[in-house]
């Protein structure tokens, strides 16, 4: 699927075609999911809410991950922040990612914020220690996770949903990027999306 | 990663790859495993974990197989070899623990991004781009070799 995906978007995104419409490259739900009515603390902002909302003309990235996580979640940071820097400065800045941490046990407000700043200068470090106020956040996303049975103390992993989602100024996921998606495709869906909310 | 780089960051590839594979030919000469191109991004300050990536090629007539990895504790407290993968239902990812990792005859496996890696626990200092990280590998059949991999930086 993503392949196919991609070669769509490869097609769409070149200077062929210049009668269609381009499409975003990553998955698009036909009933998008609208997130608009959750906010989450931000600790990269002393625990001020942030809704899942982008401000007007901008676009939020919204991801759950753990910071204790060695392959999935710095990997995606970093290809998100490669899409980033392909995009011109001018698009760059008008973007903003989050980490909805799904391991508050020993992701503190401190080191989340240090990851996510870490990454990215417009960055949000979410975090809640209430398992209610998580659950209906994943649940709104579609997101599913799991901590691995553990002692206080002893190590352990957290299984969970890789995907990134896009959200634009009305609390839409607009387009969702499944781990390992292309950054040049990130980059280019994130300039469509930008461009359209300026039209 | 990115596909589209620009000359120079081609050529800064090109470079760690030949730093990387000429660091790597340290298992000696008879070896018939051969490690290339093993790397670690850059993590932040408070990061606990960290991941080595790599290529193992078995230029053998028999298989081989990876069965442990170990680093200096300046490095990190414990290095395990992982797995990481998707739930058919759930779509959830996972890690798992391998204990024994096969390199098959006239063949290679590659640790990369997604797939197997080198987990680093308990990090003693965050990764740093441009320093390096010595990795012991444990083969089967080819023993112990050092390898080195090149922190890279994160977003590049």
């Amino acid at each position: 699927m993503l392949l196919i995906a991609a070669l769509v978007a490869s097609c769409s995104a070149g200077q062929a075609q210049p009668q269609s419409q381009p499409t975003l490259a990553g998955v698009v739900r036909s009933q998008p999911l609208d997130v608009a009515a959750v906010s989450l603390p931000d600790a990269a902002n002393g625990g001020t809410p942030l809704p899942m909302q982008a401000p007007d003309g901008e676009l939020l990235l919204v991801y759950f991950g753990y910071t204790h996580c060695p392959d999935i979640c710095p990997t995606t940071m970093s290809d998100i922040s490669v899409a980033l820097g392909d995009l011109p400065p001018a698009l760059a800045e008008r973007v903003a990612v989050a980490m909805v941490t799904v391991d508050p046990e020993r992701d503190t407000d401190e080191r989340l914020t240090d990851y996510m700043g870490y990454f990215f200068s417009r960055a949000h470090a979410l975090r809640t220690t209430d398992p209610a106020e998580l659950d209906e956040a994943a649940r709104a996303f579609g997101v599913r996770w799991e901590v691995e049975d553990h002692e206080p103390g002893e190590r352990y992993e957290v299984a969970h949903t890789a995907i990134t989602y896009v959200v634009d100024d009305s609390g839409t996921v607009v387009v969702e990027w499944p781990f390992g998606f292309d950054t040049e495709l990130m980059a280019a869906d994130l300039e469509l999306l930008l461009e359209r909310s300026d039209t | 990663m990115s596909l589209q780089r620009g000359a120079a960051g081609l050529a800064a590839v090109a470079l760690i790859f030949s730093l990387a594979a000429g660091a790597c030919n340290q298992g000696g000469g008879s070896s018939t495993i051969q490690v290339d191109d093993a790397w670690a991004r850059s993590s932040p300050q408070m990061a606990m974990a960290g991941a080595v990536y790599l290529t193992i090629a078995n230029t053998g007539s028999a298989d081989d197989a990876l069965v442990a990895a170990s680093v200096p504790s300046s490095v990190a407290a414990t290095a395990e070899i992982h797995e990481t993968v998707e739930g058919e239902s759930d779509g959830m990812m996972a890690m798992r623990p391998v204990e024994r990792m096969v390199v098959p005859a006239n063949g290679s496996v590659a640790l990369e991004p997604g797939g197997y890696h080198v987990m680093l626990l308990d990090l003693a200092a965050p990764l740093e781009a441009g320093t390096t990280i010595e990795v012991t590998l444990s083969f089967e059949g080819a023993g112990e070799m050092v390898i080195t991999a090149e922190v890279r930086e994160a977003g590049m």
